[in-house]
């Protein structure tokens, strides 16, 4: 008896604390993050996690969004669909987060959409995945929870159709992509665009995600006289490929897609000469905060993200997590609430210059990022001249 | 024509380096029937350490290259003497379950350390190749597998006319008659498990320079070991030489005949045949586990 009045005594303390626990914690606006941290595309998890660090540091110093501070819960979905569903699941169910910034790449963000964010009805911020599928299927929009402000592939391709063919000489384009949704839609999304613009597809080479060695597609691009080469992979893997394509003396012009490459990476990991010339898509250029609407921020933010020990390889994927932030307090200044329904809402209505320009969505739940281009040259990054 | 020489030559170097990571593997499982899950780890360690030994610390690349084997086989060492020696009455599963969770550990433990932040080696050979009768052989890569053949050479020799190498053969045949024998199966033990690790090591510090450096290499490296390990059949030295040759240059003929997107499958495709019409491999005999 006195065993069962102690049990019912500390039941009913733990369960106070719990509620005490969860009223000071609702005073907080809490966001779930999942990012790959760790796995092969731990990397970029890790930059992208550093941004949107900055930017709770920046909000909470600045008094916080709707007057409240920001909590961020940071989960680790190694870019895995299922592990970053559980990771879902637990920040909805456990953590009771009240909106979500994830899963970093296609195959992930999708699950998490799918299975968890339209499930429970969680506000669902995309910053990095690019497959057309996230937002539009079939014609529909398969998730009305989800808000995405990365391009994808198809935005890419047309963003710069007046330039390949006409301007930078993308006549016999040969294709080297990482083997799954990202890749291989990169590679039909820009073919058409070439095909349309009057150039020709002469190879298309497909590589796994930890492959290494990449003589023998080289090789056949060559053999197949290609005049450049469109590489959609992480900066490691582009970094193999051009000292391997260096070393057996090729010359083709080289583009790499959206994913997160900078000048200073390709330095770092090919060698300048190996980086040279190289073509680069990017959606925000740190290096030249005048191609961005918020200079000042662009300036200010590049600068907290090296003063806290990051590095500068990073710059190419740092910026998502710090753009999925603004996203968010943009929509939560309209909603003046966590109601998700009203958040939901409030996304619709949004409207803010971010660093890779403006957070504005349509129907689909789709942001139009800045498609910019730069170029290797000398070993720093440069506005390439058929872009001025 | 040329094309074709060329995916040969491509596809023999990068065997080449192949066949180092597997005589490795298969030296630690024909002699102690230990299935070394922890062989890419040890891979990537060796690549790691070249990194800090050469590009952190500044040393002359030969000598960081050096340092960086003996530093794994140290650790394998201490991994040998006080986890699996304590294990060795213990059943396989036991075992493999123990090297996996030590794989685990390691991958883990270079995340803190390095970050998973990839990192470049740079070689100190010229990024420039050479040409002959339109074939290009890069010098980078002709370095690996010159060091490969040595050290595969000198593996052979240590196994064929050395005393220890004597005793490990012995062991590999019959533990029991080689212990009544005096032979010292701890010591053959611990010597063989540090020299996989080595092998593991120096394949790591050759292509860490070629490729790049993250705490998931390993990965790899053991993937195609193990293939190699089994084509070649278990526990069989010409074996894996034979198997890591063969994959180079399937995959690449394949990747550049059929379609790059299934080099890895080809890889696996031999493996099932092998499987199939072999099942002991190129070279193994047909025995029993214990």
């Amino acid at each position: 008896m006195k065993k069962q009045l102690l049990a019912l005594v500390v039941l009913t303390a733990v369960g106070l604390l719990l509620s005490v626990g969860s009223v000071s914690a609702a005073e907080t606006i809490k966001i779930g993050v999942i990012y790959p941290l760790t796995g092969p595309a731990a990397a970029a998890g890790s930059y992208q996690k550093a941004g949107v660090e900055i930017a709770r540091d920046k909000f909470n110093a600045e008094g916080g969004v709707i007057g409240r501070q920001v909590q961020l819960f940071v989960e680790d979905g190694a870019n895995d669909p299922s592990q970053s569903v559980s990771a879902a699941e637990k920040l909805v169910t456990r953590d009771k987060v009240d909106m979500m910034i994830a899963a970093w790449g296609s195959s992930p963000t999708l699950a998490v959409s799918a299975s968890v964010t339209k499930k429970y009805g969680v506000p669902h911020v995309v910053d990095t995945a690019s497959s057309g599928k996230v937002t539009k299927l079939d014609g529909n929009r398969p998730n009305p929870w989800l808000f995405r402000i990365s391009a994808t592939s198809q935005m890419e391709a047309e963003g710069l159709e007046k330039y390949l063919v006409s301007k930078m000489g993308f006549t016999k384009v040969a294709f080297m992509s990482v083997n799954n949704d990202w890749g291989r839609g990169a590679a039909q999304e820009f073919s058409t665009v070439i095909k349309r613009a009057g150039g020709t597809v002469v190879a298309q080479e497909i590589m796994n995600a930890d492959q290494t060695d990449f003589l023998t597609q080289l090789t056949k691009i060559k053999s197949a006289d290609a005049n450049a080469i469109i590489v959609t992979s992480d900066q490691a893997q582009i970094s193999l490929i051009l000292k391997q394509y260096k070393q057996l003396g090729m010359n083709q012009k080289v583009l790499t897609t959206g994913g997160g490459i900078v000048p200073e990476g390709l330095v770092l990991l090919a060698g300048p000469e190996a980086a040279e010339g190289v073509n680069i898509i990017t959606f925000f250029a740190p290096w030249f905060p005048e191609m961005c609407k918020v200079p000042q921020e662009a300036k200010w933010f590049s600068d907290e993200y090296l003063k806290r020990g990051n590095a500068p390889k990073g710059f190419g994927e740092c910026f998502r997590g710090y753009d999925g932030m603004k996203a968010v307090k943009a929509a939560l200044d309209v909603a003046k609430t966590t109601d998700k329904g009203k958040v939901r809402e409030a996304f619709t209505k949004a409207d803010v210059q971010a660093l890779s320009g403006r957070i504005k969505f349509d129907e689909f739940g789709q942001s139009s990022p800045n498609i910019l281009v730069i170029q290797v040259k000398n070993g720093k990054p440069s506005i390439p001249d058929y872009m001025k | 024509m040329t094309v074709f020489l060329q995916y040969l030559i491509n596809g023999l170097i990068i065997g080449g380096a192949y066949a180092l990571i597997g005589i490795g593997l298969t030296l630690v499982l024909g002699i102690m029937k230990v299935v070394n899950f922890a062989h890419g780890e040890m891979y990537m360690l060796g690549a790691y350490f070249l990194f800090t030994f050469f590009a952190k610390m500044g040393m002359n690349f030969y000598l960081a290259m050096l340092l960086a084997i003996v530093a794994v086989m140290m650790l394998g060492f201490i991994y040998e003497r006080s986890i699996l020696k304590p294990l060795r009455k213990r059943s396989i599963d036991t075992v493999m379950l123990s090297m996996i969770g030590f794989s685990l550990l390691i991958q883990n433990i270079a995340m803190l350390i390095w970050t998973p932040v990839p990192e470049a080696i740079k070689s100190p050979f010229p990024l420039t190749s050479y040409t002959l009768a339109g074939l290009y052989f890069l010098p980078q890569r002709i370095m690996v597998i010159v060091a490969a053949l040595l050290l595969v050479i000198l593996t052979h020799l240590l196994l064929k006319k050395t005393k220890i190498g004597k005793a490990m053969r012995a062991t590999f045949q019959d533990i029991e008659a080689a212990s009544l024998m005096g032979i010292k199966i701890d010591r053959i033990y611990s010597f063989t498990f540090v020299l996989g690790a080595g092998l593991a090591a120096a394949a790591g510090t050759l292509l860490g320079p070629i490729f790049t450096v993250h705490p998931y290499i390993g990965n790899l490296a053991n993937a195609k070991a193990f293939v190699i390990v089994i084509i070649g059949g278990l526990g069989s030295f010409p074996g894996a030489i034979t198997a890591g040759l063969l994959l180079g240059v399937f995959e690449s003929l394949g990747a550049g005949y059929i379609s790059s997107g299934y080099q890895d499958a080809i890889g696996f495709i031999l493996l099932i045949l092998i499987l199939i019409y072999r099942p002991t491999g190129l070279y193994g005999k047909v025995g029993q586990t214990r």
